[in-house]
C-alpha cells in the first residue's frame, strides 16, 4: 500500500452496551488530530548471568491512551461527554439539551443505555488500516478558543485494541462555533449563579477537567486493562485578562470565589433560543493566580489568571450544557 | 433502474443531511444514485456502494448497479497505483444481481 496522508484517515465512535466489547462506529467524527495508541509495559528480565543486557522479553499488561483534538461540534460532543465521568440529564424534543456535571464514580461505567455514563469504542483508520479501541473513556478534557473557534482536546484512556473490519464513514455538515459565537459572563459564585452582562476583558478562555484516571490491569489471562479508574477531579479555568482595576486582584487576595460561564451559540442570542450551543460554567471558581505585570513599554497591561473549580454548597462545581441534534438513548 | 440508497440513523432527526462517499442523503429518505455518482463513489472509496453498505448498519442499498465489474476494475486501476482487495476477476456482467426492495 502506498504512503497515505492524515487527511485520508477517519475516526468513528460508538457508545458501548458492554464495557470493553467493541462496537462498530455509529458516527464518524471530524477531528484535527489524534494520537490514540496501544501502550504496553514489556518485561525485560535483568538476570544476572554474566551479561549486562536483558536476556529475554515478555509481553506485559497494556491499555490504550492518547489525545483526540477536534473543533467542537454539538453533533458529536455529547458522545464524548457520555464517555466521561459525568452525571447526565437530557431534555427537549430536538434539538436536545444535555447537561453534564462531574460525578464521583470511581471507575468507568458498565451501563448499557440511558442517560448515564458509558464506555465507547473508537475506530481509527490510518492509511486504510483499521484500529478498533474498546472500553474507552474520556479521562479529561480541555476546551479552548483557538483561531476564534471553540476547540476541545480529549484525553482518551481505553482497555483494549484489536483489528476490526473497515467501517463505511458517513459525514455531516460541520456546525462549529466561530468568533461571533462566544460570550463570557461573571457572577457571584453560587449553586445556580445569576449572570449579568457580558464580560469583555477575557483574552482567551481555557477550561480543563482532569479526572486523574488510570488503567487498572488485574491478574487475569488477558493483558488488556480490566477497567479504567477515576481519581480526584481537578477542574480549572485559565485566561488572560485586561487589567482594568483591582477588583479581580482583590478577589484573588481575599479568596473571593466567582462564577464564570462561557457560552458558544449558533442560531440565537441565548442558550434557550439557540439552535445549537455549548455552555461551560464554573459555579465556584477560586482565584489560584492573578498576576498583572508590566511586561514591556509597548505591551498592554494584562493579568494571567487561573482559577480552580471548587464545590459550592448545594450544587456542582461546574456544568457543561450542549444543545445538539443528536439524541443519545 | 439504478441503485437506491436509504439512510436511517436513529440518533439524528428526519432530514438531517449525511454525506455517504460523496452522495448526499437525508436521514430516513432515499436517493437514487446516478451512474456518475456510483463511479465517483468507487473511485473515492475504492469499493462498490453495496460493499460500503456492509460497513454501515444504517445504510441500505437496493436496485441494480450501473457499474459492471469490468468498469469497476478499470476505475480502481485508473485511480490507484497498487493492487487492492477490491479488484475482482473481469467480466462484462454487472457486479451484482438485481435485488428486491429491502433485500440487502
Amino acid at each position: 500500500m502506498p504512503a497515505g496522508l492524515g487527511g485520508g484517515g477517519s475516526l468513528g465512535l460508538a457508545l458501548e452496551t458492554v464495557m470493553g466489547t467493541y462496537i462498530a462506529p455509529t458516527v464518524s467524527v471530524p477531528i484535527l488530530s489524534e494520537g490514540v495508541k496501544y501502550t504496553e509495559e514489556k518485561y525485560y528480565p535483568r538476570h544476572i548471568r554474566q551479561t549486562t543486557m536483558p536476556s529475554d522479553v515478555k509481553s506485559g499488561p497494556y491499555h490504550v491512551e492518547g489525545p483526540i483534538e477536534m473543533d467542537v461540534d454539538p453533533a458529536f460532543l455529547p458522545y464524548f461527554m457520555y464517555a466521561s465521568r459525568h452525571l447526565i440529564t437530557k431534555t427537549g424534543v430536538g434539538p436536545f439539551e444535555y447537561k453534564f456535571v462531574p460525578s464521583n464514580a470511581g471507575s468507568a461505567s458498565t451501563a448499557a443505555s440511558g442517560a448515564v455514563a458509558r464506555t465507547m469504542s473508537i475506530t481509527v483508520v490510518r492509511n486504510d488500516v483499521v484500529f478498533g479501541y474498546s472500553g474507552c473513556v474520556v479521562a479529561g478534557y480541555e476546551f479552548t478558543i483557538e483561531e476564534g473557534t471553540l476547540r476541545v482536546s480529549l484525553d482518551i484512556l481505553g482497555m483494549k485494541e484489536a483489528v476490526q473490519s473497515a467501517p463505511t464513514e458517513v459525514w455531516q455538515a460541520a456546525n462549529l462555533f466561530g468568533a461571533d459565537a462566544h460570550r463570557i459572563y461573571l457572577a457571584a459564585s453560587a449553586a445556580a449563579p445569576t449572570f449579568g452582562a457580558v464580560d469583555i476583558n477575557f483574552n482567551g478562555f481555557t477550561f480543563r477537567s482532569n479526572f486523574n484516571s488510570e488503567p487498572q490491569n488485574r491478574i487475569v489471562a488477558d493483558r488488556s486493562a480490566s477497567y479504567i479508574s477515576f481519581g480526584e477531579t481537578e477542574a480549572e479555568v485559565e485566561s488572560e485578562l485586561d487589567f482594568i482595576d483591582r477588583t479581580d486582584y482583590d478577589n484573588f487576595v481575599s479568596n473571593t470565589t466567582r462564577a464564570i460561564k462561557l457560552e458558544s451559540l449558533n442560531g440565537g442570542a441565548t442558550f434557550a433560543a439557540a439552535t445549537s450551543g455549548v455552555k461551560i460554567q464554573g459555579n465556584r471558581v477560586s482565584y489560584d493566580a492573578y498576576d498583572p505585570e508590566l511586561e514591556g513599554m509597548g505591551d498592554l497591561i494584562m493579568a494571567d489568571f487561573s482559577g480552580r473549580v471548587v464545590l459550592p454548597v448545594g450544587g456542582d462545581g461546574y456544568e457543561i450544557h450542549i444543545k445538539s441534534p443528536a439524541t443519545i438513548t | 433502474m439504478t441503485l437506491t440508497l436509504t439512510f436511517d440513523h436513529p440518533e439524528f432527526p428526519d432530514g438531517h443531511e449525511f454525506d455517504v462517499g460523496g452522495i448526499l442523503v437525508e436521514n430516513r429518505e432515499e436517493v437514487e444514485i446516478t451512474e456518475d455518482q456510483e463511479r465517483m463513489f468507487v473511485a473515492r472509496r475504492r469499493q462498490s456502494v453495496r460493499e460500503a453498505a456492509d460497513g454501515n448498519q444504517f445504510m441500505k442499498v437496493t436496485g441494480k448497479t450501473t457499474v459492471s465489474t469490468k468498469d469497476m476494475n478499470e476505475i480502481l486501476v485508473e485511480t490507484n497505483t497498487g493492487p487492492t482487495d477490491g479488484e475482482v476477476e473481469e467480466t462484462d456482467e454487472p457486479a451484482t444481481e438485481e435485488v428486491e426492495e429491502g433485500d440487502v
